[in-house]
């Protein structure tokens, strides 16, 4: 029966069958369900093989079903893994529609766009005082200005697009183009022209907007502010409440707009009220959808093997690798030269429990073994920490739960001292003086430290689940003044469409050098863990695994 | 098709036609015109246009578009889901080369429709719509195909290629395995067949074998891969128990 089945599928794969041989085929997928089963399954095994759709990441694996929660992040990497005749494809089928539909389509500037990754960071060496959260669509003319980039004091043009920034006093803007602003200090910000929603809330109630005509303070609240070409200023008060006066009001002239009420000022100075109207920050961020973007990772393993031992030279999978992973001999250090191709990893499948939308847990997990072990492989694409970068990474790990030990106080079993896990990023050329570890040690306490030996412990010991997120970010800038952060979360931790307004541990105002070519995987302690969905790339959006409908649902 | 906010002040490019209101999507201008969830109406009376603001969900009109930022989101979109385009079509047009034609006359007509397409809704799903139509058109008038699926089938693949999903995901990891694990010759034939587009002819040729055998070389091929790809399958799942 399954050779015949066989037979008329290979037949209709391969554009051979009759007309009888797929009327036949056809009564047999209409009569039986596990025909269809097996048909299903073999088209699918010949349409991987035609369309060179053999996973290299997990984010080629097309998942209908949750095409829904997932769609635009998990997608666009297949292109990037296409093999020549896929390409091909891709454009004939680009090609076609240009000439049948659009005619005067601008091809060039599409594939300049596709194939561009973000470049390098521009912030100069002066301190900081805000955060580039999310960019979308964004025109920035004379500058670039990414995701996770830090921003000092100085004007920003926006010509088109909408862009989220939080400065250090903890208020969040919204800046909708065209629009022109200078951030002042950590708590003002003096907008030339165009529109932003001000969210100031949680100790940052006090921030100011000034603007050609005004100045509003905030006081505890939600408004926004729009600012024509002439001057004229309207602020329109979402929650709470805000004090506005004409510029050169005396301060004792203010006066209070409330929730639902709009005023404009004139270039004068003269107020009026009009209706208010803006959307809330939360709905605004709704409305620009924001996505995963995966599409830009640099580096991806997804440990995406068949479950068992998988020898180390086979470990080619992935993106963004220099070559499969090694074991390191002599544990504990990241020496270059002792290392062998020799050895295995472990991989399993489904033993832990995932709550974020990725594939990982599902298919292929590496297991470290109890005891110590340390396994490395290099990257195609060093961190340079002497240029302006920001690179984020995030991994999932295991770990044995950790309730009604640190938590509540009770001193653990002792065991628990010798358990120990990094992540280290470091250099080939020079591991033992460039690099940047992040992991737990005993206590289960998060700690980043650097190659000059300076430690920095989280205050808060790792969250009491066995699955943990980790998600760091490292920006470094010619001048020195670099930041080094790491946040966990656990299985009920929410994830937001961008990066946390506080980390778990932060070092800032550190110095990093050098260049980080490598990833140091290291383990000991009794008990085994299990690494997964190791991701680097230069945006919180392409490394932290959120989807359209996480990134909303968490805002409600 | 979207406006952004630049492109709403030079509001004489819509296009107006006197008589009914018509829809015109907006996006990402809560500012000038909108609160949450309103669109703007608009209808021509006389020279003049009246707008309203409104959530009806009728006829969306098309807009004179002199720049590429719609053609720039719609090959967006569409490149980005050309891989599943081809993948879905292929459950019922199995022969790659029909199933590109499919995923080529798809293209064409999301295009000509997209200015329907909500953009606040995922873009595959609506895309598989259009593929499907597309192939039910190519199912019923080839000469060949039209012996194939008929609607009811189609449907009950469709169901049933959703429940399998993960299945299928998961099986492209071990036919990764598998496809390592082919003998030699067997490789070629695939590499041959599969990744360098090479005719069947030109195999057979540079084999020394005849047309007929590479052929049953293929099936016999794919066979051992189902096979092997069964067998990993089984094998993580006793181990996951």
């Amino acid at each position: 029966m399954n050779q015949n089945l066989h037979r008329l599928i290979s037949a209709a794969c391969d554009n051979r069958a009759t007309e009888a041989e797929l009327t036949q085929l056809a009564q047999l997928l209409r009569d039986d369900s596990l025909n269809r089963d097996e048909y299903l399954r073999y088209v699918d095994l010949h349409a991987a093989l035609a369309d060179e759709a053999l996973p290299a990441t997990a984010f080629d694996l097309v998942d209908y079903r949750s095409a829904v929660a997932t769609h635009g992040s998990r997608r666009r990497t297949a292109r990037a893994l296409m093999g020549n005749r896929s390409r091909k494809t891709l454009l004939l089928v680009a090609a076609a529609l240009v000439i049948a539909v659009v005619g005067v389509f601008q091809w060039n500037s599409i594939g300049r766009d596709l194939a561009a990754l973000p470049g390098p960071i521009a912030v100069a060496s002066e301190p900081s005082l805000a955060t580039m959260l999310f960019s979308e669509d964004c025109r920035w003319p004379g500058q670039e200005i990414s995701e996770g980039q830090r921003l000092n004091p100085g004007r920003i043009d926006l010509e088109s697009g909408t862009a989220v920034l939080r400065f250090d006093g903890g208020a969040e803007l919204i800046l909708v183009g065209p629009a022109a602003i200078d951030l002042q200090t950590p708590g003002r910000v003096l907008v030339h022209r165009g529109d932003i929603v001000v969210r100031a809330t949680d100790g940052a109630e006090g921030f100011v907007v000034t603007t050609p005509t005004s100045r509003v303070v905030d006081l505890g609240t939600e408004f926004a502010v729009k600012v024509d070409s002439t001057g004229e200023t309207e602020v329109h008060v979402l929650e709470g409440e805000v004090s506005y006066r004409g510029l050169h009001v005396a301060d004792e002239l203010s006066r209070i707009l409330r929730a639902g009420e709009g005023v404009a000022i004139d270039e004068n100075g003269h107020p009026r009220s009009v209706p208010m109207n803006s959307l809330r920050f939360q709905d605004f961020v709704n409305q620009i959808n924001p996505r995963s973007r995966v599409d830009l990772l640099t580096v991806y393993e997804g440990f995406n093997y068949s479950p068992g031992r998988l020898p180390l030279s086979h470990s080619t999978v992935g993106r963004g690798w220099a070559g499969p992973w090694r074991h390191l001999l002599s544990t504990g250090t990241s020496r270059a030269g002792d290392d062998a191709t020799a050895g295995e990893l472990t991989i399993v499948h489904r033993e832990i429990q995932v709550p974020w939308p990725v594939p990982g847990g599902r298919l292929g997990m590496l297991k470290l073994p109890d005891g110590a072990s340390t396994y490395i492989r290099e990257m195609t694409r060093p961190i340079d920490l002497d240029a302006r970068t920001a690179t984020f990474f995030s991994v999932m790990i295991a770990a044995e739960p950790i309730a009604a030990t640190g938590l509540d106080g009770t001193k653990p079993p002792a065991t628990r001292n010798a358990e120990r896990l990094s992540l280290t990023i470091a250099s080939s050329d020079d591991p033992a003086d460039t690099s940047i570890a992040f992991g737990y040690t005993k206590n289960f306490i998060p700690f980043i430290q650097l190659a000059n030996g300076s430690k920095f412990d989280s205050p808060l010991t790792m969250p009491p689940t066995r699955t943990s997120l980790w998600i760091g970010k490292i920006v470094s800038r010619p001048g020195g003044d670099d930041e080094v952060s790491l946040r966990v979360y656990g299985e009920s931790d929410s994830l937001d469409y961008a990066e946390p307004a506080t980390w778990h541990v932060d070092s800032r105002n550190v110095r990093l050098s050098g260049t980080l070519d490598r990833i140091v995987l290291h383990s000991e302690g009794p008990n085994a863990k299990i690494i997964d969905e190791l991701r680097l790339g230069p945006t919180w959006r392409s490394v932290a695994p959120i989807s359209v409908e996480t990134a909303l649902e968490n805002q409600e | 098709m979207w406006l952004t906010q630049y492109r709403i002040p030079p509001y004489d490019e819509v296009e107006r036609t006197p008589g009914d209101w018509k829809l015109i999507p907006v996006q990402k201008n809560p500012f000038k015109y909108l609160n949450a969830g309103q669109r703007i109406l608009e209808k021509m009376v006389g020279n003049n246009v009246q707008s309203k603001a409104g959530s009806a969900d009728f006829l969306v009109m098309t807009v004179t578009d002199n720049d590429s930022n719609d053609h720039e989101h719609f090959m967006r979109h569409f490149l980005e889901c050309q891989r599943e385009l081809l993948r879905y079509v292929m459950c019922f047009v199995p022969n790659a080369h029909d199933a590109r034609d499919i995923v080529q006359n798809t293209a064409v007509a999301l295009w000509k429709k997209h200015a329907d397409y909500d953009s606040s809704e995922p873009f595959l799903p609506w895309a598989c719509r259009f593929a499907l139509n597309e192939t039910r058109m190519l199912l019923r008038t080839n000469q060949r195909w039209k012996h194939f699926l008929d609607d009811e089938t189609i449907s009950i693949l469709t169901g049933r290629r959703q429940e399998l999903t993960e299945d299928l995901d998961e099986r492209r990891i071990y036919l990764r395995d598998c496809l390592n694990a082919l003998p030699e010759k067997h490789k070629v034939i695939v590499e041959g067949y599969y990744f360098n587009d090479l005719a069947v002819e030109t195999l057979a040729n540079s084999s020394g074998r005849n047309i007929d055998a590479i052929y049953k070389s293929l099936q016999r091929i794919r066979s051992i891969l189902l096979e092997c790809v069964q067998r990993r399958q089984q094998s993580a799942w006793e181990a996951g128990r």
